[in-house]
């Protein structure tokens, strides 16, 4: 790159020499080239003159903002009343959000919807609470779903999980190097199926796929 | 002061009387006395820092009331999680820490199209390359600090930061202010050391060629 100073400072490593982050030997390696490179001192007191100019600036900045800005001698009040508010459950003129609080004061999006749920935590609750047991009454007083599919050759399940009025009668049979389990459904209506039948394994393809 | 009846009964017990100075008191105990409880000792954290914090939040977000608002969401967040400071840091490393990831956040947030400038782009890709760029060896006709008092200068000065990336200004303002190793920065900013080196550079670059454009003064050192 052309950083590189004539004596060989590379700016990058100048930066580095002005900020401490060199080694101790990289350090005086450094200074030992600058003394001898007017280009790189010049480029080094310019850093410094950065620095200087950034730090003077934000405090003539802050002691203008101080001056100047009722809301920055305000600040601790407002920062008491929310520490306040948080502590304790929010009375109705407390839990608008208080004139400071903007945009810009939010921690994104994920923080607004947490602090939403932080703000509403009773309603969730209430919400969560009633609607479990909605699904209860539905499940116990709702239509039974009635499980009429084939399973075979290993096809994936798929439908709505069932709820029997009684258990299905399950069958094991011992058959050529395998084994197999029918299980049979009671229908509930005469015009409903009987059975389904699901193989449960096979020892010869166990076998094969198992290294013990 | 506006204070909740809990607050004002636990001021009349407070550990720190009205004639024992909180300057003699040093941050742990503070912070302990805080997480006991005591507003008051909490206050004088604020007291102590808000200055601080506010010069270190407005020089990312460059704007005074979201600077403000920057600060004080550090404090409530602070004071909410006090419990968790460990003191293995200061308690103004910790609050720092909590102010720059606020900050960070709302020009994340605000300006997310705005200010994808060349250098960065060039700083993510390879983190410790700094391309072509090359320091000016130039300085101003006048120190900067002193004459900053001259409104012409500080307009100058806040030109110049403004016009610097978001993330290029985050890096300079927290080696300026703070004086933050690169190791702390890129712990903060959540990125490589390289990529600190990087927006560093190029931060302090564009800020000392805008500067010589905005002020006119040149003047070699060496010659």
């Amino acid at each position: 790159m052309s950083a590189g100073s004539k004596k060989g400072v590379s700016d990058m490593e100048l930066m580095l020499y002005a900020d401490g982050e060199l080694s101790t030997d990289e350090s005086r390696r450094v200074a030992a080239r600058l003394a001898e490179d007017p280009d790189a001192r010049l480029k080094l007191e310019s850093l410094r003159q950065v620095g200087e100019a950034v730090r003077t600036y934000t405090e003539l900045e802050t002691d203008r903002a101080e001056a100047e800005l009722p809301a920055f001698a305000d600040m601790w009040q407002r920062i008491e009343r929310r520490i306040q508010a948080n502590g304790r459950a929010p009375a109705p003129d407390e839990a608008a959000p208080t004139p400071m609080r903007s945009k810009a004061a939010a921690a994104g999006w994920w923080a607004g919807i947490r602090r939403w749920l932080e703000d509403h935590r009773g309603h969730v609750l209430t919400g969560a609470f009633s609607a479990g047991v909605a699904c209860a009454l539905m499940l116990a007083l709702g239509p039974r779903v009635r499980v009429v599919e084939r399973v075979r050759d290993g096809a994936p399940v798929v439908g709505t999980p069932a709820v029997l009025r009684s258990p299905p009668e399950v069958e094991d049979l011992e058959v050529y190097e395998g084994s197999s389990t029918i299980l049979t459904i009671e229908p509930e209506g005469s015009d409903d199926s009987a059975a389904a039948v699901i193989w449960i394994s096979d020892d010869r393809e166990a076998k094969k796929e198992s290294p013990l | 002061m506006l204070l909740h009846p809990k607050v004002n009964k636990r001021l009349e017990n407070s550990s720190i009387r009205s004639n024992e100075a909180a300057d003699d008191i040093d941050d742990l105990e503070l912070v302990d006395r805080a997480r006991a409880g005591d507003e008051v000792a909490f206050r004088a954290l604020f007291e102590r820092y808000h200055r601080r914090a506010f010069s270190l939040a407005s020089g990312v977000v460059r704007n005074r009331d979201d600077a403000l608002d920057v600060v004080q969401e550090a404090f409530i967040k602070a004071h909410k999680h006090i419990g968790k400071f460990e003191g293995t840091s200061s308690f103004y490393t910790w609050l720092y820490r909590i102010v720059m990831n606020l900050a960070i956040d709302h020009i994340r947030r605000t300006k997310r199209v705005k200010n994808v400038d060349f250098n960065d782009a060039v700083g993510h890709a390879e983190s410790d390359s700094v391309g072509e760029e090359s320091l000016v060896p130039r300085v101003l006709d006048e120190n900067p600090g002193r004459s900053l008092a001259r409104k012409e200068m500080r307009e100058h000065i806040g030109t110049a930061l403004s016009e610097l990336s978001d993330n290029h200004r985050a890096v300079l303002v927290m080696r300026e202010l703070e004086g933050l190793s690169y190791e702390e920065m890129a712990q903060t900013m959540g990125c490589s050391k390289g990529t600190i080196m990087s927006r560093l550079f190029h931060a302090r670059r564009n800020m000392q060629k805008r500067l010589l454009e905005l002020m006119g003064g040149e003047k070699d050192l060496g010659a």
